[in-house]
């Protein structure tokens, strides 16, 4: 029987799916269905969520020269 | 992610290509004011005529943005000297009773074209008329035009416009073809219109040649306006798009350094590559007349004897002289130090 | 490119009027010239070949001019003069428009004028006031607005009429002065140069005057008519129109004129009003002048500050010819290093608050700020709607001239290598823009949008039959053939789903 979904669909690079899908490992709420190499649906009241943390992930592989700094007085 | 960051790439792309934005440029024009050759030419293009031209088109350069700047310089026969832009005395100001340009004309134009054309005004009203030769001071000119731009380099870029009329017989060569180098170097170009339609100018083409300018003789007068707004327009914001009028031969020859005839077959000099228009030349001394070196007396007598036959062999064939150069050689192969190989047949390219 | 950004606003506005109102505009020989000015160079290039050309010119004969691969420009030359109507073609010959080409020859040879640029008083004015006082005054007038929009402490606030614009284009929200605050468009504006805030405001004057019955032709003769007058000298208000007065009122209180008194009849354009219509390089040099005001400001107060003290005094003397010598050359004051690190010889508060928007700031100096640009920074800007090109072309604008210079060289270097380079010219180090640029699009990695999935069809006709009513409709955003999968936004659903209802209804 056909059905409809709620949700969200994201449009992202490979690479950033893989982030979102691994965000997902652990809480296992927030991607509803994996539809291809670069779509998802995910639950639209988590996109702000998702943002957030891709964007967490994300800064850990920018060198930030300000952290260095704070560390040495 | 590609497609995404093909948007954002892309569009800087186009937006860097537009990268010659309107910059402010420097035209600064010489005019021959030679009045001896002006006098020549006035049943087809009075001096007076030419001015007008001109005055228009630098109004218009001035049109096309109003950081232009121009200045101008009269290539005189008593030394070159700024038409403008040119310290006028209050005194002078005071005196001057003709007004050249109508009073409710743009400012920005009036301004410019009232103090160079009073000033050129006055260098023909207080000036009796040379007795002897007047002798050419372009390369001086050049150099005051260089000098100038140099000054304003830093946030205009230039180009040189000369008007000319004299021919090339009184010229310097070196100094010429030291301010034509130093203008390469600076990417200034040199227009250059010939005014007379008796004559080109041998240096001038290289000239334009060598600093990607327009060199044009105009030999209708009526139309150099017409002249003035399209090939002598090409302003340094378009040079790349514009496809610029250029002459098909251009006349390559050099002058000889001590006679300043211009040379057909010549001699070049292997130390210091100065151009001489005869063998004869070094004289006695055998010595190099620019550079002082010491040349092969063997060597210079036979390149003596084989300009003899060169001469006597274009005479018999009916053309003029092989245009070849010979170099002399100074070898330091043998230990004397002045010894000097035969020259090699290939002529040097100038 | 900034630059250019306010050609390409004024040009649209312009290319936009009627042909009606644009031939009325040609009737002004100052507003010609004004227009000839903003055009693309080859068009200026194309109008100067025919103006002295009695005949008309053959359109082929434009196309010999431009090198085949510098195509593109000469058809966007081209364009621009025509959707001007200062350019006619019948498809094979060109003409240009009369007025235009009779009034611009006018202005080129000083023929039959009249009072288009402007009637100088004749009289002396027993209050003559210096361009000093003028630029003071202009820049006082701007930056008070300009400090207005981000928030300064203010002891007066601008008048209501520039209250009532700043609302009006969307660049502030808010009912009362003490309210306001500034919108996205207001970061945005606050990043391009002084020429182009005009620019903008004064549109926007423009779009409000047409509801208010003003005539545009009247509002842009004026103002490209201030564009061409003299700085420095005072001008009668005797051959203004009504229009015009109204006007000359309203653009008193954002600097661009002055006048002593409101029933003076005399004015005084100041730099902000006479580079109207030109260029970057005079508008960095008109903001420079401002700087300078600031700066000699400065210098004196050190001077007084420091007497006895020779080394101080020696400095101080120096910084004033060095700034008297420079007054072109020092027309930016950012320097940027491809480590990120920031500096900018500045100590006007207003473009340290516009640096502030995109840069961490770290240590403040007397005529130097410095700071780093990190992506935190950049995503701040970002997120506050200023994209990274205006970001760069703010770098590039004010870029310090040392900058400049060595970027030219480099590139000139380059060139001489190899002149067939495809080597663009980049003022700013490459790495630095394309990093800005990465961190923008780092914000556009995900794409998301609400709606519904649309799956578990039972056959493939009612999959292939809903799918395409989605598509047809619009509302489809993804689709999947072999899964029979498909989604549709929030607005399409409702849409889709009754039609669904009916298709299967009736199947059954």
């Amino acid at each position: 029987m056909t059905r409809a979904i709620k949700g969200a669909l994201v449009e992202c690079d490979a690479s950033i799916r893989a982030l979102i899908v691994r965000i997902d490992s652990e809480r296992h709420d927030v991607v509803i269905q994996e539809l291809d190499e670069t779509h998802l649906l995910i639950d639209s009241n988590k996109v702000d969520f998702v943002k957030a943390e891709l964007n967490r992930l994300l800064s850990k592989n920018t060198y930030n020269p300000l952290d260095d700094e704070e560390i040495q007085p | 992610m590609d497609a995404i960051a093909d948007k954002t790439f892309k569009t800087d792309a186009n937006s860097s290509t537009s990268h010659n934005y309107d910059s402010p440029s420097l035209l600064t024009v010489i005019i021959d004011t030679n009045p001896v050759i002006w006098e020549q030419l006035e049943p087809t293009l009075s001096f007076k005529a030419m001015l007008e031209s001109l005055t228009v088109s630098i109004n218009s350069h001035l049109a096309l943005n109003n950081a232009n700047e121009v200045a101008v310089i009269a290539n005189h026969y008593e030394g070159a000297q700024f038409l403008y832009p040119c310290h006028v005395s209050r005194e002078d100001e005071e005196n001057q009773q003709v007004n050249f340009v109508k009073t409710d004309m743009y400012r920005q134009f009036r301004i410019i074209d009232d103090s160079f054309l009073s000033q050129a005004f006055k260098l023909f009203k207080d000036d009796t008329p040379p007795t002897t030769q007047p002798k050419n001071f372009l390369s001086a000119s050049l150099s005051l035009a260089l000098a100038y731009i140099n000054k304003k380099q830093s946030h205009l870029k230039s180009r040189i416009l000369i008007m000319n009329v004299t021919p090339d017989t009184h010229l310097q060569y070196i100094p010429i073809m030291n301010s034509i180098f130093a203008a390469e170097k600076n990417h200034i170009p040199i227009d250059v219109a010939q005014l007379s339609p008796h004559y080109n100018s041998t240096f001038l083409q290289q000239a334009s040649d060598a600093t990607h300018g327009v060199y044009l003789q105009i030999k209708t007068h009526t139309a150099l306006i017409q002249y003035m707004m399209t090939v002598f327009f090409i302003d340094l914001s378009i040079r790349d798009s514009v496809i610029i009028p250029g002459i098909k031969e251009i006349d390559f020859r050099a002058a000889c350094y001590v006679t300043g005839d211009i040379v057909d077959v010549g001699f070049v000099c292997s130390v210091c590559l100065c151009i001489l228009s005869d063998v004869s030349l070094v004289g006695k001394e055998r010595r190099c007349p620019v550079c002082d070196v010491q040349f092969d007396v063997n060597v210079l007598r036979k390149l003596a004897d084989r300009k003899f036959a060169a001469l006597i062999g274009s005479g018999a064939n009916g053309e003029s002289g092989a245009v070849k150069k010979r170099k002399l050689i100074n070898g330091q192969s043998n230990g004397t130090g002045t010894t000097a190989t035969s020259a090699t047949a290939s002529p040097m390219p100038l | 490119m900034a630059s250019n950004l306010f050609k390409l606003t004024v040009n649209d506005y312009l290319e936009g009027l009627p042909e009606a109102t644009q031939s009325k505009l040609y009737q002004s020989p100052a507003t010609c010239l004004a227009i000839f000015r903003l055009l693309p160079n080859l068009a200026k290039f194309y109008i100067m070949t025919m103006i002295f050309n009695e005949k008309p010119v053959r359109l082929l004969d434009l196309d010999t001019w431009v090198k085949p691969q510098k195509r593109a420009e000469q058809v966007e030359g081209i364009r621009s003069i025509k959707s001007l109507h200062i350019l006619k073609d019948n498809g094979e010959v060109a003409v240009l428009n009369p007025k235009f080409r009779e009034n611009l020859k006018n202005v080129l040879t000083g023929v039959d004028i009249g009072v288009s640029f402007g009637a100088p008083c004749e009289t002396e004015d027993s209050n003559k006031v210096d361009i000093s006082f003028l630029d003071t005054y202009a820049s006082n007038k701007w930056e008070t607005i300009l400090h207005f929009m981000v928030g300064t402490e203010l002891n007066e606030f601008p008048s209501k009429g520039v209250l009532h614009l700043l609302r009006h284009s969307g660049l502030m929200t808010g009912g009362t002065p003490k309210a306001m605050v500034i919108t996205n468009e207001g970061f945005q504006f606050l990043l391009q140069d002084v020429n182009a805030q005009i620019w903008t405001l004064l549109l926007q004057y423009l779009r409000m005057a047409e509801s208010l019955q003003m005539d545009p032709v009247d509002v842009l003769n004026f103002i490209f008519m201030l564009g061409s007058l003299e700085l420095g000298k005072d001008y009668s208000t005797s051959v203004l129109s009504e229009t015009q007065l109204n006007l000359l009122r309203d653009l008193k209180d954002y600097g661009l004129i002055y006048q002593r008194k409101d029933s003076s009849k005399r004015f005084y354009p100041t730099r902000l009003a006479t580079t109207l219509t030109s260029d970057a390089t005079t508008l960095k040099s008109a903001s420079t002048a401002m700087s300078q005001v600031i700066k000699s400001a400065t210098t004196t107060t050190t001077t007084s500050s420091n007497k006895g003290n020779t080394s101080g005094s020696q400095e101080s003397s120096s910084t004033a010819v060095s700034a008297a010598s420079s007054t072109i050359e020092n027309a930016g004051s950012i320097i940027i290093e491809t480590n990120f690190k920031l500096y900018a010889y500045t100590n006007s508060p207003l473009q340290i608050a516009i640096l502030n928007l995109f840069v961490h700031l770290k240590s403040r100096f007397a005529n130097l700020v410095t700071g780093q640009i990190t992506r935190e920074s950049v995503r701040k800007a970002l997120l506050n709607g200023i994209t990274a090109e205006q970001m760069i072309a703010y770098l590039e604008t004010h870029a310090h001239p040392q900058l400049r210079k060595t970027a030219e060289e480099v590139y000139q270097k380059k060139i001489q290598y190899d002149a067939n380079t495809n080597e663009k010219f980049h003022l700013i180090q490459p790495n630095i823009t394309d990093q800005i640029k990465l961190w923008q699009l780092e914000l556009d990695r995900i794409l998301t949008w609400d709606g519904y999935l649309f799956t578990d069809f039972s056959n493939e006709e009612e999959y292939q039959v809903l799918q395409s009513y989605a598509e047809e409709i619009g509302v489809m955003l993804w689709c999947d053939h072999n899964k029979r999968k498909f989604f549709v936004t929030k607005e399409g659903n409702a849409q889709v789903i009754a039609y669904a209802n009916r298709k299967l209804r009736k199947g059954k």
